[in-house]
């Protein structure tokens, strides 16, 4: 039992509870696809499909070494320097995307509870809540997901049922199917909507690796990716049918807008709190795993335990969260315009296709027997 | 042999062949040989007790030899030492000495549990312990005999934890008389139960109690290990031990069980728990224990299963409203007037309309005060008792509330946080919940509901970070077993309920292996 202790494990349900709670969790702020209108659902459909397959690329990576993870597999396919710089550069990106993740909730703070409170308290708040579970290691991260996951699971589909019975929703608002055609699906879908949610699971080739059960985390992962895939979907129709596609466009935290609109027995009305719920746990766990997965990666550079750089790192961030836009719209324009294209597609995709036949290469090099490329 | 020692599975010490009694007086200067010669030995003995009024030393003669009888005489039950020892003596003709302290004992206390005491150490021991003992001159042993007790309380019904059907017998302050409680409900020969003596300066004893078939090794050996590690001076109740013995003391919530109920702690002893019983406190502590232990009542088995399903989900409400009520009160009356109902609203903004405070000072004001009741009336004599009911209902409640100090809602609110906080079955587990009521309610002051969310994720995590003697403390729901969940949330009927919890790594998961569903008898399709 002590040894349980020192080796830090996540079981596989905890493993698919963090994986859903990443994977709505700041989609359940800003929405996915809203652009496209009645048709966000399809090209949620498709890229959760094409999310499946990407995550699968990810654990065939991460099986060519079992054990290791993102920053140590870069060691062994670029060798030692090279992986190291490397492994940098996605620290870097990780705790960008976690600065980004949080601010998105700070906006949503500030701008639907608190109007008068500075950004700053809530993203020094919120971090601290965020470096005190990673300071307690993976495993307490992994078990504060499984107290959290019913709730958040039943409130979401509680809001859909909720508008639903409020009779607010108005299923002509799907129609038409595709009216401009696949065009503008198909443009949304690469690189925005495939990188944000689904591309951004390259954070989870840093915690796989410390599942008890490897061999079945593939699996896992790629049935909670298309379970999160049809919840998100489930929110989609939702903010479509209750908003319409005009307010839709417009709005910028289209569930919260949505569930605006319930109100049960006159008693059940305003459960906006209940949807800063869902989203304050779901963004928790987003920039928990970011973080962690930097931390590792600075770990693996340094060859100094993670716990020790939790609270600089988390200090770092939290003021991050603050300095990286102006203001919300700014943000958000970065997010749509700047961060897919420049950030997430050579992070997501390029890198990991380019170290995967190196790795490739050196692991059957490996598993001849020549065992010259160690990890450490 | 004694009582106790009939009981207790005598340790076998790994430092070799050191007695309990030496491990106990080995800090102490008190010599440890026992001599050949009476006077000797009477003498060091006076010089340890010389000061005491109730200690004795009575000069017999047993056939040809000299002899005394020490003994304690509150110790001990004075009248059974006349009858059965000063007295045997001299009705005995002595046709034949004997010549060791064998043959005296068989002659003259052959009905009588004994023990022999070769070190000066267990003399002293013993005497302690309310035997009396017998030196006699020129022999190697001294002869110690049990006497009889002497009074203690008798086993009444549980104070603390009342139940309505199933057994009524609670622990007492008598360590045997508790083993024996278990002992009665347990009749298996693989309950065993170590002792341990603890205290440099009370050298109480403490047993751990397991059902060697059931119960992992591991947590065993982490629980004798943990209380061997305990150096403290008294040892007074079993609560001084519980703080010696967490995984970590800095948190509101208890990390280890405590009954005053046999059947309870039979229960977990039978689901692979180690019991910890210490003499003189009639509260067993058992080990490890989870979260979801404070929200069983041992009633919730003697009852059909639908009810007590019912009234555990209830449990975890009443915690959940003893921890949050006041908070959102504060929250919502100050940050966020829009999420409630608008009547609702209106009626609670009209009746603190000539409060001359903010919320959180008119909470804080009533759960202080709350908290000065319910300590007075823990406190308070008996024959006052009364005092505080009154002067908490018609003065503090109504008299503020009609002098516009604080609004009525608030009352309420106090008054159903407080019942609610009883709840559950342990005392113990409330204490938590009033504690971290308060600090609840500066989050709520300061950040309004995003600090509620923010103090409960706070609490959760700190929650799943808890272990109790390496098993974690919200283990069957974080980390998450659906083969336990059987009797957590819900009681299953008694049939459902076929496995042991897995987080304690029993040695037989399983209780019962046949199918057992009860169902009416089979009708042969009408045919008879």
């Amino acid at each position: 039992m002590k040894q349980q202790k020192l080796m830090e494990k996540l079981s596989l349900w905890q493993l698919a509870v963090l994986l859903f709670t990443f994977e709505i969790g700041s989609v359940a702020v800003v929405g996915v696809g809203n652009d496209l209108r009645q048709d966000a659902w399809i090209a949620v459909a498709i890229s959760t499909l094409l999310g499946a397959g990407i995550v699968s690329f990810y654990i065939m990576l991460l099986k060519r070494a079992p054990g290791k993870n993102l920053f140590e597999l870069m060691t062994i396919s670029f060798g030692k320097w090279l992986g190291k710089g490397i492994g940098l550069l996605y620290v870097f990106y990780f705790f960008y995307i976690a600065e980004r993740v949080l601010r998105d909730f700070c906006e949503l703070i500030t701008t639907v509870i608190f109007e008068n409170t500075p950004i700053e308290i809530i993203s020094i708040t919120m971090m601290g809540v965020i470096a005190y579970m990673i300071y307690l290691g993976l495993e307490v991260f992994g078990r504060t997901g499984e107290i959290f996951i019913p709730y958040v699971f039943t409130f979401t589909i509680l809001i859909g049922f909720a508008t639903f019975f409020s009779g607010e929703m108005d299923f002509k608002n799907l129609l038409p199917v595709m009216a401009e055609g696949s065009g503008p699906i198909i443009q949304h879908i690469f690189p925005r909507l495939l990188t944000f949610p689904f591309g951004e699971l390259i954070t989870f080739m840093v915690i796989i690796p410390y599942v008890t059960q490897f061999n079945k985390a593939g699996k896992v992962s790629v049935i909670t990716v298309l379970v999160s895939g049809m919840i998100i979907i489930y929110g989609t129709v939702i903010e479509i049918v209750t908003l319409g596609t005009e307010q839709l466009e417009r709005t910028v935290f289209p569930l919260l807008s949505a569930a605006r609109y319930i109100s049960l027995l006159e008693f059940i009305e305003r459960v906006d709190l209940v949807v800063v719920f869902i989203v304050m746990f779901g963004i928790i766990t987003k920039v928990s795993v970011f973080f962690f997965a930097g931390l590792k990666g600075l770990e693996h550079i340094t060859n100094i335990s993670y716990r020790y750089m939790v609270l600089p790192m988390a200090t770092i961030i939290s003021y991050g969260t603050i300095l990286i836009s102006d203001n919300f719209a700014e943000h958000i324009e970065e997010g749509i315009r700047f961060i897919p294209h420049y950030m997430h597609v050579p992070f997501q995709f390029i890198l990991p296709a380019l170290f995967a036949p190196l790795l490739f290469w050196r692991t059957k090099k490996q598993k001849r027997g020549s065992d010259t490329n160690g990890s450490k | 042999m004694g009582l106790s020692d009939f009981l207790f599975k005598r340790r076998k010490n790994k430092k070799g062949d050191s007695t309990p009694e030496e491990e106990i007086f080995q800090n102490e200067n008190i010599s440890k040989e026992y001599f050949k010669s009476l006077d000797k030995n009477k003498r060091s003995l006076h010089e340890l007790f010389k000061q005491t009024f109730d200690f004795s030393c009575d000069d017999i003669r047993l056939g040809e030899s000299e002899a005394c009888v020490c003994y304690l005489g509150t110790m001990l039950n004075i009248h059974s030492l006349t009858d059965k020892v000063l007295n045997v003596p001299r009705e005995t003709s002595v046709s034949k000495n004997p010549k060791n302290i064998e043959e005296i004992r068989d002659r003259y206390f052959p009905t009588m549990a004994f023990e022999y005491a070769d070190t000066f150490h267990k003399v002293v021991w013993h005497i302690l312990n309310g035997f009396a003992v017998i030196m006699v001159d020129g022999q190697e042993k001294a002869l110690s005999l049990e006497i009889g007790d002497t009074e203690k309380r008798a086993i009444t019904e549980p104070s603390t934890q009342t139940i309505i059907r199933g057994p009524k017998e609670a622990f007492t302050e008598d360590i045997n008389t508790n083993i024996s409680l278990i002992r009665k409900r347990i009749k298996n020969p693989y309950l065993i139960f170590e002792d341990f003596y603890i205290g440099g300066d009370t050298k109480t004893t403490v047993a751990i109690g397991y059902v060697s078939t059931i119960t992992n090794e591991d947590i065993l050996n982490e629980v004798r290990e943990r209380i061997e590690k305990i150096e403290i001076g008294a040892v007074l109740d079993s609560g001084n031990i519980e703080e010696m013995i967490v995984d970590k003391s800095f948190t509101p919530f208890p990390l280890v069980f405590n009954t005053e109920r046999p059947d309870s702690i039979c229960s977990h002893l039978l689901e692979g728990k180690v019991a910890l019983i210490v003499d003189g406190s009639p509260f067993v502590l058992a080990v490890p224990s989870v979260f979801t232990d404070f929200f069983q009542s041992s009633e919730d088995y003697y009852q059909p299963f639908l009810m007590p399903s019912f009234i555990r989900i209830i449990r975890y409400m009443s915690f959940m409203i003893a921890l949050v009520l006041p908070s959102l009160y504060v929250a919502l009356s100050t940050f966020h007037q829009e999420l409630m109902p608008t009547q609702l609203l209106i009626s609670i903004q009209a009746q603190r309309e000539g409060v001359p405070f903010p919320a959180v000072i008119e909470i804080f004001m009533m759960e202080l005060t709350f908290e000065i009741m319910r300590e007075a009336g823990v406190r308070m004599p008996r024959a006052v008792g009364q005092t505080v009911s009154i002067v908490g209902a018609l003065v503090i409640g109504q008299a503020a509330v009609e002098a516009g100090l604080v609004s009525s809602v608030l009352v309420i609110i106090v008054a159903f946080t407080a019942i609610a906080s009883f709840v559950s079955p342990i005392y113990s587990f409330s204490i938590a919940t009033r504690l971290l009521r308060f600090v609840l309610i500066l989050f709520a002051a300061v950040f309004g509901l995003y600090g509620v969310l923010l103090f409960l994720i706070i609490m959760v995590i700190h929650l799943v970070s808890l272990r109790s003697f390496g098993v974690p403390y919200l283990a069957s729901v974080a980390p998450f077993k659906l083969t336990d969940q059987d009797d957590v949330f819900l009681r299953l009927p008694a049939w459902a309920n076929k496995r042991r919890p897995s987080y304690l790594f029993p040695k037989s998961p399983v209780k019962e292996k046949k199918k057992q569903k009860p169902s009416p008898p089979h009708v042969q399709g009408g045919k008879k």
